[in-house]
C-alpha cells in the first residue's frame, strides 16, 4: 500500500452522515460535557414533542446543581437501560429527579443528580431558534407535562395544530 | 523551552478536541468556541491520514513517524515526508494538534 495514493487530509463531516448509535452519542456527549464545553447535535424521537421534535438540533451544556430545577430539559442516562435520554424535570423526591418526555404518558424511573449530564439550552428547527418550552415558561410546561396536559394545552391554545402525533 | 525545528518537532492531540473511534472510524470533534458541534463539524481521516494521526502521540518526533511510515508503506520517503508535513500543518491550522514544547 502506498501512503500517498490517497492524500492524507482530515475530512469535515456532519454528524447526520455518520452511523452514530445512542451509545456512541452518549459517549461523545459525556466526554465533551466533561470538558466543560457545550455540545450541539440532532435529536431523534418524538418523546419531547412538540417542544423538541424529531430532527431538531439541540445544544446541551454542562449543568450545575442549581440548573436542575422543575422545567429544565435534561440529558441523562436512563437508570433502566443506561441509554441516553433528553426529557424534562417534572418533579423530584429523595429517590431522585422525575424526568418525563412531554409526549410520554409517564415519568422515567427516578434519576440521581449524578445521572444527569447536561441541560438543553438551545433548540433549532429548520435553521431557526425555537424558544418555547425552555424559557421562563418551562415551570408551567413541567406542571402541564406532569399531568399529561401538553397535548390538550396545545390544542386549546391553537398552537402547532396537528403537530402532536 | 526546547529548541526544535523541522522534523525534530513533536505534536500531540490538542486539549480542544474529543477523539473517539466509532464503528471503526476515528471521529474528531473540535471544541473550538466553547462548543462541540457534532451536527455540522466533525473530522474523519482517510486511511493514510489515520496512519499519520496514530504517530502524533506527543512522544515521537516527526522524523520517527516518517521513518515508521516509510517502513510500513511503499513509496518515495520524500513523498511520505511531504504528506506528513502537509497533514500536520493542516491539523495545526485547525487546532486539532499542538506542538509539544
Amino acid at each position: 500500500m502506498r501512503l500517498s495514493e490517497n492524500r492524507p487530509s482530515p475530512r469535515v463531516r456532519a454528524g447526520r452522515e455518520l452511523p452514530l448509535s445512542g451509545k456512541d452519542l452518549l459517549g461523545l456527549l459525556s466526554e465533551v460535557l466533561a470538558k466543560g464545553v457545550r455540545i450541539r447535535f440532532r435529536a431523534s424521537g418524538y418523546s419531547m414533542s412538540p417542544f423538541i421534535r424529531d430532527g431538531d438540533v439541540i445544544t446541551v451544556r454542562p449543568c450545575k446543581k442549581t440548573d436542575l430545577r422543575k422545567g429544565a430539559v435534561a440529558a441523562y442516562v436512563r437508570p433502566m437501560n443506561g441509554h441516553l435520554a433528553v426529557h424534562r424535570i417534572v418533579g423530584g423526591t429523595e429517590a431522585g429527579f422525575a424526568l418525563k418526555g412531554d409526549h410520554e404518558p409517564i415519568a422515567d424511573y427516578p434519576v440521581a443528580a449524578s445521572g444527569i449530564i447536561g441541560v438543553v439550552d438551545r433548540v433549532e428547527r429548520n435553521g431557526r431558534r425555537v424558544r418555547l418550552g425552555i424559557g421562563p415558561e418551562k415551570g408551567l410546561v413541567a406542571a402541564l407535562s406532569a399531568r399529561g396536559l401538553i397535548t390538550w394545552a396545545f390544542r386549546a391554545f391553537g398552537r402547532n395544530k396537528g403537530s402532536v402525533t | 523551552m526546547t529548541d526544535r525545528t523541522g522534523l525534530d518537532r513533536i505534536f500531540k492531540p490538542s486539549e480542544e478536541i474529543v477523539a473517539r473511534e466509532i464503528e471503526g472510524e476515528l471521529i474528531i470533534v473540535p471544541l473550538t468556541a466553547g462548543i462541540g458541534d457534532i451536527e455540522d463539524e466533525l473530522f474523519t481521516f482517510n486511511a493514510s491520514g489515520r496512519a499519520i494521526w496514530k504517530g502524533l502521540d506527543g512522544r515521537k518526533p516527526l522524523k520517527a513517524i516518517i521513518g515508521e511510515l516509510a517502513a510500513q508503506f511503499e513509496g518515495d520517503p520524500e513523498e511520505i515526508e511531504e504528506d506528513v508535513l502537509g497533514l500536520v500543518e493542516e491539523l495545526v491550522k485547525r487546532r486539532i494538534v499542538v506542538e509539544v514544547v
